[in-house]
């Protein structure tokens, strides 16, 4: 199994929507704006994953105001370059600290979400409602 | 004790526990069979935390002295007084302040000191923030409010004005309510899952994304780092972070927050001791990755919720720790010793043979010897 399949395998247990396709950008677009940096509170944004993990289905970004802002929108798009796709979760996070030129690594694998009460799943608990992967071959 | 007796009488005490063991124990299973590595983390992260707590004070001046390089605003707190007064003197009075759940911010009581100075202050986690305005202890460590129903946290929740019939409304309401607070606070406080002293990182896992913005988005961050949290490298943390998620009972986690000092944002790093340094007899317990297995598999804990085990952990481990920060009372006798919370806990934490010497101790004060 390819490490791509593996990736999407681990989506799906994730229970994670995605796309793939050969024009990412093209296709995220339709779902929200590029993250353009600074905190904003968008109702959708994209951004660019440094590296993801095949096993896990971890995938992690880098910067402090990413950060933020994508946890201040409703729904997150995420972009996943089938290169930066690494074997595992140690391995992801070593490429991520590399790409990431200093700035703080962070990871999301899910949309936001709480099972506080009575141990009833709800999804977008504080953070975005809706996590979107979409993988560029 | 009265507090334990009057727990009993609550069912949904009960209930709420038996659920929760219900739905997390087959996920644990199921972790550790698609992730085999777990297990190899599990014997890696043992054996560091081990050589770790050897030399305690080492680590704990390397960890102070790297976070002085990074920028922040470092602090070591001997005890809780020391801790709160730091926290006081940091935030003054009349802020907004908005915390994330964290365990050894409840042993210190941070929210209660802030609030007693002038300030108003929120704790950010769903379950959390229901207790906080119910005025009680969490129930458990990761699920602070296993305990209450639907229609009992919508009347805890209504002190506020969140309506709601059921939990996706109750949640809309609560994530409005405080997304306000987060862009408007002045100070967010959290703890650390696990601190990495070759780079000052802290690791924060969670699902909610409250923790993410508290650790981002107010003008000054506070974080609360117990010392038994202290591991060498960026590494060894995220594996003791992914591990705790996995025995929890949820994986891979949400979110993963590493957060260093960052320019133009006050940062104040405050390690806290409170008894740890001194656990002498029960070091071992400062191994323990707070997945919370020993409180959900323990008898006794399935009747009374952290109703025993201290005044703030709760449960097997509550024991131990309420005894190596403050000291624990006459509840250390109600263990069964069945052993359970040792043959559950990934750190194979011998729990009851550390209870049965802080109660051969114990008695022997009582009888002089």
């Amino acid at each position: 199994m390819s490490l791509l399949e593996k990736f999407l395998e681990a989506l799906e247990r994730n229970s994670v929507k995605y796309i793939v396709t050969s024009d990412p950008e093209g296709e995220a677009k339709r779902y929200g704006r590029f993250f353009e940096g600074g905190v904003r509170e968008e109702r959708s944004i994209i951004s660019y994953a440094e590296s993801a993990a095949a096993d896990t289905g971890i995938i992690f970004f880098s910067g402090e105001d990413l950060r933020a802002s994508s946890a201040l929108a409703e729904v997150h798009v995420a972009i996943v370059k089938k290169d930066s796709i690494t074997p595992d979760t140690l391995s992801a996070f070593r490429l991520a600290i590399e790409k990431s030129g200093g700035r703080d690594v962070f990871s999301t694998s899910n949309a936001s979400n709480s099972a506080d009460i009575e141990g009833k799943r709800v999804w977008g608990m504080h953070g975005p409602k809706e996590f979107l992967v979409v993988v560029g071959t | 004790m009265k507090e334990l007796y009057e727990t009993l009488k609550r069912r949904g005490v009960r209930e709420g526990i038996k659920r929760s063991w219900r739905n997390l124990y087959p996920q644990v299973d199921e972790n550790l069979r698609n992730y085999p590595f777990l297990k190899d983390y599990v014997e890696e992260l043992k054996s560091v935390k081990e050589e770790i707590l050897k030399n305690l004070d080492y680590w704990i001046d390397k960890a102070v002295g790297n976070a002085e390089r990074t920028g922040a605003n470092v602090h070591l707190a001997r005890n809780s007084e020391d801790a709160r007064k730091i926290v006081r003197e940091i935030v003054g009075s009349g802020k907004l302040v908005v915390k994330a759940k964290s365990m050894v911010s409840e042993e210190l009581h941070v929210r209660e000191c802030l609030e007693g100075a002038g300030n108003e202050v929120w704790e950010t986690d769903l379950g959390e923030f229901i207790m906080q305005l119910k005025g009680e202890k969490p129930m458990h460590m990761v699920i602070p409010a296993l305990h209450l129903s639907v229609s009992e946290v919508s009347e805890v929740l209504s002190k506020v004005g969140i309506k709601g019939k059921d939990a996706e409304e109750l949640a809309r309401g609560v994530r409005e309510f405080m997304r306000r607070k987060f862009l408007e606070a002045d100070y967010g406080i959290s703890g650390c899952n696990a601190f990495s002293v070759s780079t000052s990182r802290i690791f924060l896992i969670e699902n909610e994304g409250n923790v993410r913005l508290v650790t981002s988005l107010p003008k000054e961050y506070i974080a609360l780092i117990g010392i038994e949290k202290l591991l060498p490298d960026d590494e060894t943390a995220l594996k003791q972070v992914l591990l705790q998620a996995a025995y929890f009972g949820t994986f891979p986690p949400t979110y993963l927050n590493t957060i260093r000092p960052k320019e133009g944002r006050r940062t104040h790093f405050i390690f806290v001791d409170n008894g740890r340094t001194s656990a002498d007899y029960l070091r071992e317990q400062l191994k323990c990755i707070r997945c919370g297995r020993c409180q959900l598999e323990c008898p006794v804990y399935r009747l009374t919720g952290s109703a025993w085990g201290g005044d703030v952990y709760g449960g097997p481990m509550g024991i131990v720790f309420s005894e190596i920060t403050g000291g624990i009372g006459e509840e250390v006798y109600l263990c069964l010793n069945c052993g359970k919370c040792k043959e559950v806990c990934p750190m194979n934490i011998d729990i009851p043979s550390l209870i049965a010497k802080i109660r051969k101790r114990k008695l022997a004060k009582r009888v002089g010897g």
